[in-house]
């Protein structure tokens, strides 16, 4: 296919080397992932004109599966590796909002170009606000950041969650409550 | 900036709260706050039903597709065996796989349910294959297969390893020679399908491979007859692809 990703076998050994605790690995695993994320993005809006809408979570599992060879991770991995995907899914979103809105505030024609800005994420002005609103609540509260991070931004199930944070499912549920009842005040403030 | 003492105080109030009938939530805080009237308009405002918002940030979730990737690899898609994901687009998502009773591997591109779902174009599709299939030529890639395996229908191809075109040309200029060989490669694997009035209906860089010094396009981008190029050729103009596009509407001239 059109699209190679970095050797499996490597980008696996990184995440079992993180997984048992070693945080060089994750260093070097970060930008591995952040790029593809890019690239994903990039790839799927030039395939296909409704990949306009296209989904952080599926492409945070995409890149799940074309840089980790599956027989080899526990669940366990799996599971930090969507945690910390989803952070580089929130970058990838969040950079392309605010180029996006800076772009609009400065007039220019709206132009899809084939190497740059490809990810035109679903309403970048309230995905700047959430990003805006996320990092207060991380200063206030960085565990529901957190789970929103997760949640939003990485597609990770509830039982998910609740093992990369090592709390309750329950836990969990509540803090996405109350996290959420937050965020939608600070959006209704922001964005209408 | 609220303490932390506070925003405790304010998350056991708004779960308290939110356990109870809209009704008796002003009387329970009225009572749980006191005098503190600012702690009062913190939680209620907490508690504003924002169905908007609210399905704005559960929304994702929901449209996540259920897992229908990883569902697909280290399962078997009839006797095949898939292995990865190659990638993934709105006409469906490629693997790897292997066919273990030729012992080799394969490309097995799954067609997207909203595909599937409509019989017709599953027909078509399938009447597409067959002709396809029809073309014997060094420079397409080659069909092995249709399957339809619990609900999933996939087209089993040759598996074409190595760079693509626009990969090559991302790494820099090709030498003119190499460039010539290349088009003529494209040309005649083109010409093959004209023959048998079939149109390639997504012609570019990314979608055309470069294997052991032998082009050919991958047939995964391959389906259409010149019945179809008209509207293949709004949706590319719609795509920005239309300097590679362009072509197409000379071939939709030639055949129609």
């Amino acid at each position: 296919m059109a699209l190679a990703a970095p050797s499996s076998v490597a980008v696996t050994q990184l995440l079992v080397r993180w997984g048992k605790g070693d945080p060089a690995a994750l260093e070097e695993l970060t930008p591995l992932v952040y790029n593809e994320l890019r690239k994903l993005a990039q790839w799927h809006m030039g395939q296909e004109r409704h990949a306009r809408t296209l989904q952080a979570t599926a492409l945070v599992h995409e890149a799940y599966l074309r840089l980790i060879d599956v027989n080899r991770i526990r669940w366990q991995d799996r599971a930090h590796f969507f945690a910390m995907a989803a952070r580089q899914m929130r970058r990838v979103l969040i950079d392309a909002a605010r180029r996006r809105g800076s772009q609009k505030r400065g007039g220019q024609v709206e132009k899809v170009s084939l190497t740059e800005d490809l990810v035109i994420p679903d309403r970048p002005e309230a995905l700047v606000a959430l990003d805006d609103a996320l990092k207060a609540l991380a200063c206030l509260d960085p565990r529901r950041a957190t789970v929103v991070e997760l949640k939003f931004f990485g597609g990770l199930g509830i039982d998910e969650i609740a093992h990369v944070l090592d709390v309750s499912a329950d836990t969990v549920k509540r803090d996405w409550k109350l996290a959420k009842a937050w965020l939608t005040r600070e959006l209704r403030e922001v964005c209408q | 900036m609220t303490s932390p003492e506070r925003w405790q105080l304010i998350s056991h109030l708004y779960h308290d709260a939110a356990l109870l009938a809209a009704a008796d939530r002003a009387a329970f805080l009225r009572n749980a706050c006191g005098s503190d009237a600012s702690l009062r308009a913190e939680v209620e405002s907490l508690l504003v039903d924002d169905r908007h918002w609210d399905h704005w940030l559960e929304r994702h979730e929901q449209e996540l597709p259920k897992d229908l990737r990883r569902d697909h690899v280290g399962r078997f898609i009839g006797m095949y065996e898939v292995r990865s994901l190659l990638g993934a687009g709105g006409m469906g998502e490629v693997y790897r796989a292997l066919d273990p009773k030729l012992g080799r591997e394969v490309a097995i591109k799954v067609l997207p349910p909203a595909f599937t779902a409509d019989t017709g174009r599953l027909a078509r599709f399938e009447r597409e294959a067959r002709l396809l299939a029809a073309v014997n030529h060094p420079n397409i890639g080659a069909i092995y297969g249709l399957e339809e395996s619990d609900g999933v229908h996939a087209l089993v191809l040759e598996l074409v390893e190595g760079l693509t075109l626009a990969d090559r040309l991302e790494k820099g200029p090709i030498p003119i020679l190499e460039v010539l060989e290349i088009a003529q490669q494209i040309a005649s694997g083109l010409e093959a399908a004209h023959e048998r009035g079939i149109v390639h209906r997504d012609l570019k860089p990314a979608n055309r491979f470069h294997a052991a010094g032998t082009s050919r396009s991958s047939t995964s981008a391959w389906p259409s007859t010149t019945r179809e190029i008209a509207r293949t050729y709004r949706a590319s103009r719609q795509r920005g692809w239309l300097s590679v596009h362009a072509p197409a509407c000379c071939w939709a001239r030639r055949h129609t």
